[in-house]
């Protein structure tokens, strides 16, 4: 005998999220879900719009790591408040983990919390955590191939921040294939081009992010 | 990576769902999964059993019906099926494509003894 059921597997860190959600808009705090393969540069380019916005918004950062708190402390460097969470080699940040971490961010003094996802183009895509936008890096050495490897992260971020175009000159990545496959999944989605390293495309991104706070 | 927690959650569902029906013994669990979603189903049903073990659950089977990805084209209008992930309408190659299948991940029904 069959007996239909037609429940989401999801449906307990939608929930979650849910709650986080109210939390986050009760103290008007803007969230910003980071995500990217590891090394893409989520940390860099964190550094560089905490430089640029820190005395015009308040910003405070959860970071999720498998291990270490390595990020925490490079953040925290900057007299931001950094919360680390472990997720001892959980692929992914859920709900869940956002909540208990939130405890020990001050909410009421912030404008803007980002939660650096762990490094994966897959998992934390699934996910949601709460927030209000979803933003993505992909940085060239990865390759101008990702979009149509890793379609659901593409689908979903509202921004995709192209990172390292600085090495454009030494490495296999058309910036045209990215954009056409990302704008093709995802038609909406904004995208900048930037290098954290030697800084630009940054302002452009700041100024972005800045009106999403706004809005 | 991350098909144990979501056996944990389809766990938690089942039995959720069996002792409100007051269900004493279920043969398998139908889930429905689009081809979208980051899951393996192979992985997923390795999850489940692991985390069933010694549990009233253990040997419930996991049946995994797969979703594939269903598109429509805004400038034919037409609605095709796909086995991966595309851009281009097949009928008429223009127009934006939606999505309208593929992202499912539920579960479905429960196969109880009579």
């Amino acid at each position: 005998m069959k007996v239909p059921v037609v429940r989401n597997i999801l449906e307990a860190n939608d929930r979650i999220a849910e709650q986080n959600q109210e939390l986050f808009a009760q103290n008007r705090v803007f969230v910003l879900n980071l995500m990217s393969s590891p090394g893409a540069g989520k940390t860099s380019l964190l550094e560089q719009t905490i430089d640029h916005l820190k005395d015009k918004v308040s910003i405070g950062v959860i970071e999720g790591d498998i291990a270490s708190s390595h990020d925490a402390e490079r953040i925290a460097q900057k007299g931001i408040q950094a919360v680390q969470i472990n997720t001892e080699g959980a692929c992914h940040l859920d709900g869940n983990m956002i909540r208990a971490a939130v405890g020990q961010v001050d909410l009421s003094s912030l404008d803007l919390l980002v939660v650096e996802n762990v490094g994966n183009l897959v998992c934390p895509a699934e996910f949601n955590v709460g927030e209000n936008i979803k933003v993505m890096i992909l940085s060239v050495p990865e390759g101008d191939d990702k979009p149509l490897k890793y379609p659901l992260m593409f689908t979903l971020c509202k921004a995709l921040v192209i990172n390292k175009i600085d090495l454009l000159p030494y490495v296999d990545c058309s910036i045209e294939k990215i954009r056409e496959a990302a704008t093709k999944l995802n038609p909406e989605v904004v995208i900048f081009e930037v290098s954290c390293k030697t800084g630009e495309g940054i302002q452009k991104w700041c100024d972005w992010l800045e009106l999403q706070l706004g809005s | 990576m991350h098909e144990m927690a979501i056996a944990q959650s389809i766990m938690d569902i089942v039995q959720e769902e069996i002792s409100r029906r007051g269900i004493e013994r279920l043969e398998a669990i139908n889930l429905v999964v689009g081809m979208m979603s980051a899951v393996i189903p192979q992985h997923l049903a390795f999850c489940f059993e692991i985390i069933t073990k010694d549990t009233p659950l253990e040997g419930t089977a996991l049946r995994i019906r797969a979703i594939p990805l269903t598109y429509n084209c805004s400038a034919c209008e037409k609605e095709f099926l796909a086995e991966e992930v595309t851009f281009v309408c097949p009928d008429c190659g223009k127009g934006k494509l939606e999505l309208i299948a593929g992202r499912e991940f539920a579960v479905e029904s429960l196969e109880v003894s009579d």
